[in-house]
């Protein structure tokens, strides 16, 4: 981890007697330039998942946001943990947690327990597969300092049921055991589902499960735990292996042949929402899901996978389904006015192979979020309209298709006469390309005599592998990290330490108290 | 074997017309820039589709006196023409007649077909892209002299150029084209792209509908490039800022805005027309019919052999009234000029040397030194070859 420091101004000047005073007054403060890298930083770790993205490749983003971690750890560290608390996806708290076991030392001891406590909570907020990979690459890189020792030791005190994992994760659980080295009968465990012997779970993990009883006698040595027994029952039992997760009972089904069809039908019940939502293409429909437990975005990403006439032939199910989604949204952003979205759903909101149409999903989420909120304004209805960039007769059937004409479909949002305009757009334009920066100049100049400005808000969902940052329309503009359509409200709170209203101290409070 | 018996004779055009098609503001990525080209009138009654053919060589049997063309052909087009609104753009499986004769060799394999242009049905026309053109610029004054000057080989004075081959770059090796092409974003009526590479026009390529080209779109990989301009997409991967930007400081109201913006388009169309196209666009032609059929003509082209200006071969398609259904040119680089501008020349001085020399105007020896450096040093004896070495011309 390099240490690159900000020199303060106050010796900059000092350093340089000479400099001509009119640029040193048009400067910015440290206090701006690290507003300006705190902001960047949480808006870029809302949407960067080191993933292809349409314009650029999984390399260029991992390298970027590489760079960003380490030039942000290395510069602002206190603000770097908080970060954990900013709302952020699950792939950046990964890699900061990463990035501050990884270079401790140059943690100041004061900054430690608060740097610790937060770590602790944000492994709590990550998803448990997240947490045992993040373990395994620790490992992987040598990461073993005592820190992360006890980060990994209270990790697994904290399991419900370490049993479970020792089944869908048998080998990071181990491997983690033994990086930190750790006695699992030593440590205070809250495991809620106790083994139901003695160390059952240390020779589940580190013995093999096909070993014999000591004394010659036939059977194989059993466990009295429920699941680890059915983990090794399922070695030689068909019908063991569907009460394990999905993703071992799957191994186990193809070791015995079992076809395809019938292994899902019966696996069906122990599947998780998520997991039939990944198989549902491949399946042909024939898992039952229940869309109405996905959030808007998933939910988003699952409709625009199905064929338009499907769309349209199951239209009350998808609206139904997508009310009751928004329906579990508990905050929704505070709107006056009246309010349109310019929308982009050129070619390239249909993302990449691996993001596949996540940008035109995050469109539509914020769109369906949007028509809800003003339809249930307490008072009366406020007036919405959507455009898009390429106009479509139903929103149902939305797609990625034509080119970006953004300033185009934002002109036809002011002459609507809206006050606010969302824009959701990956900030790349080409109908001419950077016509939007002139455009918002003239139209602020001209506000006054056409009777106030609109509010105008850019929401970006792609993190711009080449400019280290969320793309803007216009830098008068700075773009917002959109992480997903649910949390509209919350990226809405962001906006203002972007815009530059906010500052540094406010950010600080507003990262301490947890966004 | 002279082609000038074979087919239709050349004819000085104009130039090439591209009214009907509007210049939609051009996208960059690295330093390739793609300009759409949009129809405002919808073409529906001519289609072309691709048909692909997988084999490493084509030998295409050009006349009955076995003169042969071979090349890489990766594929086909497929004109096909009705009345209006009957013809769809098809996708995927067709059953097709499978109508070449494919041979194996040890390491590669090669298919015959017959003849570059073949009218496959009443309503289809099968045409190899950019081969026709290239074929037109291959066979030019393909029968050598007409009078046996002495100072002519027996070589050239039996078989006249013999064989001729020239080299092109296919469009998947050019840095960064397989990349513009997948983050370009197609526009509704979208009928053709301009490819500049490094702000040199490297290719024009018009389809009849917009169908049709979101079919080929990715066929331009398969199309060939100019070396000059493979060279250009390495060495010149920054493009310079050439987008218009709207000026707002006239307008009073939202409507002012929108003309301002409607301008900016207005702008860079007319750049791209009269200053980006000027290699192509305005340019003296010398066409050569090759096929009519339904009213449509189908030439090839180049631009008059200009050794200080960039020179463009192509073919296009147009309706009578003047309406370009389909256009695909290839730049040729400035030693493919010279060959076939020396040609020319010779064949305009009745292949006499002395003649041809003193109107460049250059030495006897000096303009066998050229031609041997253009190589075709073979169509002179080699005494007066070895001759014009010693002196050093």
């Amino acid at each position: 981890m390099g240490e690159i420091k900000i020199v303060p101004l106050e010796l900059f000047l000092t350093l340089l007697p000479s400099y001509p005073l009119t640029l040193l007054k048009t400067m910015p403060t440290t206090e701006t330039i690290t507003r300006e890298d705190i902001a960047l930083f949480i808006n870029a770790c809302c949407v960067a998942t080191a993933q292809t993205e349409f314009y650029s490749s999984a390399l260029e983003q991992r390298v970027s946001l590489e760079f960003l971690h380490e030039y942000i750890c290395g510069n602002y560290r206190e603000l770097y943990a908080h970060a954990l608390n900013a709302g952020i996806n699950h792939f950046n708290m990964q890699e900061i947690v990463f990035g501050l076991l990884s270079s401790g030392k140059y943690c100041p001891d004061g900054l430690r327990p608060s740097e610790n406590e937060l770590i602790r909570v944000g492994l709590q907020k990550l998803p448990p597969q997240r947490v045992w990979k993040l373990f395994e690459r620790l490992r992987k890189t040598g990461v073993n300092n005592r820190r992360t020792r006890a980060t990994i030791r209270t990790f697994i005190a904290s399991r419900k049921d370490l049993a479970f994992d020792a089944v869908k994760y048998r080998h990071k659980l181990r491997s983690s055991l033994m990086h930190a080295h750790i006695n699992l009968e030593k440590i205070h465990s809250s495991n809620t589902v106790p083994m139901r012997e003695k160390g059952e779970l240390e020779r589940f993990l580190f013995e093999p499960i096909k070993i014999r009883k000591k004394g010659g006698n036939k059977d194989y040595a059993a466990f009295k735990t429920p699941l680890l027994e059915q983990f090794r029952t399922a070695h030689y039992s068909q019908e063991a292996l569907y009460h394990l997760p999905y993703s071992i009972a799957e191994v186990f089904a193809a070791k015995h042949g079992i076809p395809r069809e019938q292994f899902l039908a019966k696996i069906a019940p122990r599947m998780t929402e998520r997991e039939k939502l990944r198989l549902q293409e491949k399946s042909g429909g024939r898992l039952e899901l229940d869309p109405t437990r996905l959030s808007l975005t998933e939910l988003c990403v699952y409709l625009l996978s199905m064929p338009l006439e499907e769309r349209f032939g199951r239209r009350l199910e998808i609206e139904h389904w997508l009310k009751k989604s928004c329906g579990m949204i508990k905050t929704f952003p505070t709107l006056s006015g009246k309010i349109a979205c310019v929308l982009d759903n050129s070619y390239s909101s249909s993302g990449s192979s691996q993001k596949k149409n996540r940008p035109l999903a995050l469109a539509w989420a914020v769109h369906i979020l949007i028509r809800e909120s003003t339809a249930q304004n307490t008072v009366h209805a406020l007036p919405y309209r959507a455009f898009w960039t390429s106009p479509i007769v139903d929103d149902l059937l939305v797609h990625a298709r034509g080119q970006s004409c953004i300033t185009e479909r934002f002109l036809d949002a002011l002459e609507w006469g809206a006050t606010t305009v969302i824009i959701v757009s990956d900030g790349v334009e080409n109908d001419p390309a950077r016509a939007f920066e002139p455009i918002l100049a003239g139209y602020r100049r001209i506000a006054e005599s056409l009777g106030g400005c609109a509010n105008v808000i850019h929401l970006n969902p792609i993190f711009d592998a080449e400019l280290l940052e969320v793309r803007c329309l216009a830098p008068e503009l700075p773009a917002l990290g959109l992480r997903d359509g649910e949390n509209l409200a919350f990226t809405l709170e962001f906006a203002r330490f972007c815009g530059g209203v906010g500052t540094l101290e406010e950010l600080c409070a507003w990262l301490g108290k947890g966004g | 074997m002279a082609w000038e018996g074979r087919v239709n004779p050349m004819q000085t055009h104009p130039q090439l017309n591209l009214t009907g098609l509007t210049m939609a503001p051009a996208q960059v990525y690295g330093g390739i820039r793609l300009v759409p080209l949009l129809r405002s009138l919808e073409c529906r009654d001519v289609r072309l589709e691709l048909h692909r053919y997988q084999e490493k060589f084509a030998r295409v049997q050009l006349d009955e006196k076995h003169t042969e063309y071979w090349g890489f052909v990766p594929h086909g087009l497929v004109l096909r023409w009705g009345e209006k609104d009957t013809l769809e753009a098809t996708m995927g499986a067709q059953l097709k007649k499978v109508d070449n004769k494919r041979q194996d060799c040890q390491w590669f394999s090669t298919q015959t077909l017959h003849r570059m242009v073949k009218r496959e049905s009443k309503n289809a026309l099968r045409m190899l892209p950019l081969h026709l053109a290239l074929e037109g610029f291959l066979a030019l004054q393909f029968g050598g002299p007409k009078i046996a000057w002495k100072e002519y080989s027996r070589f050239a004075l039996s078989h006249g150029l013999g064989w001729r081959s020239e080299t092109a770059v296919l469009g998947k090796s050019i840095y960064g084209f397989e990349e513009a092409l997948k983050t370009f974003e197609i526009h509704d009526g979208q009928v053709g792209v301009l490819v500049f590479v490094a702000d040199k026009l490297a290719s024009a390529v018009v389809l009849p509908s917009s169908a049709d080209y979101r079919m080929l779109h990715y066929s331009l990989l398969e199309d060939y490039f100019g070396e000059l301009i493979w060279r250009y997409a390495l060495l010149y991967s920054d493009p310079q800022d050439l987008e218009v930007r709207p000026d707002t400081s006239q307008a009073q109201d939202l409507a002012g805005l929108r003309l301002a913006l409607e301008r900016a388009k207005q702008h860079w169309a007319d750049f791209a027309q009269n200053v980006m196209l000027q290699d192509l666009v305005g340019r003296p032609l010398i066409t050569q019919k090759v096929y009519e059929v339904a009213g449509m003509q189908l030439e090839r082209f180049t631009t008059e052999l200009d050794s200080s200006q960039t020179n463009t071969i192509g073919e296009c398609l147009t309706r009578a009234d003047g309406e370009l259904l389909y256009l695909k040119t290839f730049q040729l680089s400035s030693t493919q000029t010279e060959r076939a501008w020396l040609l020319r020349h010779l064949a305009a001085h009745d292949w006499h040397l002395e003649r041809a020399a003193a109107a460049i105007p250059l030495s006897f020896f000096a303009v066998i030194l050229r031609l041997e450096r253009a190589g075709f040093g073979y169509l002179v004896k080699p005494h007066l070859l070895e001759e014009a070495r010693r002196k050093g011309f």
